[in-house]
């Protein structure tokens, strides 16, 4: 009956209702939506990398290097040299490592230049290795494999022809389609910026680059972008990290993924904080324009108050007949904004993935953001008190 | 012999209200006593009229006599029952198993239709008849509202129709008071009459004495009582 009065009662004056559940559910996306976004992002950004104890590149910050050999985000300031590669590989200490050459691309997914080692020790997540959906890993010199995203979009298969383009727009001057490259293996889906990646051999690359005057046959690279090393204890790493940022021979910078991961987040962290409070002060905006929506209808329901008093209705059942209206308003508005966040994120998955390398899942209700939920609740609760007590006032 | 006589007595003189120097002054105006009543006692069993021009503390009474409000001073027993020295609660819960109340107007939940407003006031009374349904049929088939206008929002019937399902809903828990606050003011003279002869016939039915509150002194003839408030209060304070 209790339920039943409410319900009908917002019925009774559903214009004023509908328009402050608009509000509310345009602000509870706005919130959802930030929500949302921050988790997944920082979830991939956590597990974009692992399993790696240093990260080597040429002398820059270790940002910097973070996200052009992890996340493919900008541009390296110079290369290492194959020297210095080689030297590190064949360290005792040093029990793998993964060259990286960055700098061409295909329809603006990177290409990176690598080794087979790649496949074999390149983590991610909770430490696990990347998998073939379908083919392997480089036979030949004009080999290669492409990420899940890569493939889906561009809708490749196996033994399809890719040519490369120098730099990494989308519109390059330079192709090199002379030396077009062969599909040879579709990795599986990691939700990692590998899935945007396409990978080739280092001789691979190299031989695209050479110029008819360079030897054929000799297609050692002169520098890499920068490596990923395992060593075989992790007791050597910070050891093995200063003795490389001291290395008198060439300026290069180790870092620890970790590490760097962390302050990376911690750099975003002001950005993150300031959406959350931005998305929250819309909320309680809307939730205030529900305090006030109601007050008003207080105004116009002495009567109905009066009434409900003289059938034997408590001030208690007053109180909470308000605030059941504000608590029937925002679980109405909740359910709007889940579904449109749904059907936007659904949207705009591809595009989020593949511009942003933001990884978005569509069921926007984790166990966090039910943690949101339970506090909009609470905030429209509060906000709706002063309209419950006007109410349990009168008489 | 003596004893037996006294509880006779009782019996012959049960009072449906009486108030012993009983006064009210809203908290906004404490010096101001709206309701200051020496002595005034009527009983139970019949029908009385009250009468009495606005501003005579009308509304106020029947706020002390429903419990809603609190005297400031002095008693007030209703159906034998000390209201004054009831809580908030008690009180609430008294008006909702004893008294019957009609409105001069907006008596139902415009949103509700006629069902669910009454049975919104068993609700109410936390007492649960078993035969609600039937009760509600056999109240609207007496005060001849036509089955289609049952299920509809009271707000789209007539205001004659709303005053006689407002009947209906004062009944619905066989109250042993029914007052009825001007209830025939905003519905025309040949509703008026009839809307009065269903109001007496279901009184005599229940055994539900009637408190009749109007200043159309045109209709007191037809109560056993008729009582005139300025005549009984006396409010003083500026």
């Amino acid at each position: 009956m209790f339920l039943k009065l409410a319900h009908k009662s917002l019925r009774f004056r559903k214009n004023s209702v509908l328009l402050t559940i608009f509000a509310m559910a345009i602000s509870l996306t706005v919130l959802l939506g930030v929500e949302h976004i921050r988790q997944q992002t920082k979830h991939s950004f956590a597990s974009s990398v692992s399993g790696i104890d240093l990260i080597i590149g040429t002398r820059t910050s270790q940002l910097n290097l973070l996200l052009y050999s992890v996340f493919r985000i900008g541009s390296p300031t110079s290369n290492i040299s194959w020297q210095s590669y080689k030297n590190i590989r064949q360290h005792p200490d040093v029990r793998w490592s993964i060259p990286i050459s960055l700098g061409d691309s295909h329809k603006s997914y990177r290409v990176v230049g690598t080794t087979n080692d790649y496949f074999k020790y390149f983590k991610f997540g909770d430490t696990q290795q990347l998998a073939f959906a379908q083919g392997q890993n480089f036979q030949g010199t004009f080999d290669v494999v492409i990420g899940h995203k890569v493939a889906q979009l561009l809708n490749y298969k196996l033994g399809d022809q890719i040519t490369l383009s120098h730099g990494i727009g989308s519109t390059s001057f330079v192709n090199h389609d002379k030396n077009p490259f062969v599909v040879s293996g579709i990795l599986q889906p990691t939700g990692t910026p590998v899935d945007q990646s396409l990978h080739v051999s280092l001789a691979g690359l190299e031989a695209i680059h050479a110029t008819p005057q360079s030897m054929p046959g000799t297609l050692t690279p002169k520098s890499i972008t920068a490596m990923m090393i395992g060593l075989d204890s992790k007791t050597k790493i910070f050891r093995f990290q200063r003795a490389i940022n001291t290395d008198p021979n060439e300026p290069l910078t180790a870092i620890l993924p970790g590490v760097a991961l962390a302050e990376l987040w911690q750099s975003l962290s002001m950005i993150e904080g300031t959406l959350t409070v931005i998305s929250s002060l819309v909320f309680v905006s809307a939730a205030i324009g529900l305090g006030a929506m109601l007050m008003a209808s207080i105004k116009e329901r002495t009567q109905e108050v009066q009434l409900l008093r003289m059938l034997g209705a408590t001030p208690i059942f007053i109180f909470c007949f308000i605030e059941l209206e504000a608590l029937l308003i925002t679980a109405v508005s909740i359910l709007i904004a889940v579904v449109i966040l749904s059907i936007a994120i659904l949207i705009g998955q591809e595009h989020l993935a593949s511009q942003y390398a933001v990884q978005t899942d569509w069921l926007i209700l984790s166990a966090t953001s039910v943690t949101t939920l339970a506090q909009v609740f609470v905030v429209a609760a509060v906000c709706s008190i002063p309209a419950a007590i006007v109410a349990y006032r009168r008489l | 012999m003596l004893y037996y006589h006294k509880v006779i007595n009782i019996k012959l003189y049960r009072m449906l209200i009486q108030l012993n120097n009983t006064q009210f002054a809203y908290p906004a105006a404490p010096n101001k006593t709206v309701i200051n009543i020496d002595t005034w006692q009527i009983q139970q069993g019949l029908k009385h009229f009250l009468h009495g021009p606005s501003g005579s503390g009308k509304t106020t009474l029947l706020n002390l006599l429903t419990g809603i409000s609190a005297p400031t001073g002095g008693e007030v027993y209703v159906l034998n029952e000390p209201l004054h020295k009831m809580n908030r609660k008690q009180r609430d819960k008294f008006r909702a198993h004893n008294i019957g109340y009609i409105f001069q107007k907006f008596n139902l939940i415009p949103y509700l239709n006629a069902i669910d407003n009454i049975k919104l006031a068993h609700y109410f009374s936390r007492s649960h008849s078993k035969t609600l349904d039937a009760n509600i049929d056999d109240l609207l088939h007496t005060l001849q509202i036509p089955t289609t206008d049952w299920s509809r929002p009271v707000g789209q019937l007539s205001v004659g129709q709303q005053q006689r399902i407002s009947i209906a809903r004062a009944f619905i828990n066989k109250p042993n008071l029914l007052i009825a606050d001007e209830p025939t003011s905003s519905i025309d003279e040949d509703a008026k009459a009839n809307f009065l002869s269903m109001l007496q016939t279901l009184c005599q039915e229940c055994n539900t004495s009637l408190l009749f509150v109007s200043h159309d002194m045109s209709l007191q003839n037809m109560f056993d009582h008729s009582h005139s408030l300025p005549q009984i209060n006396r409010p003083k304070g500026a």
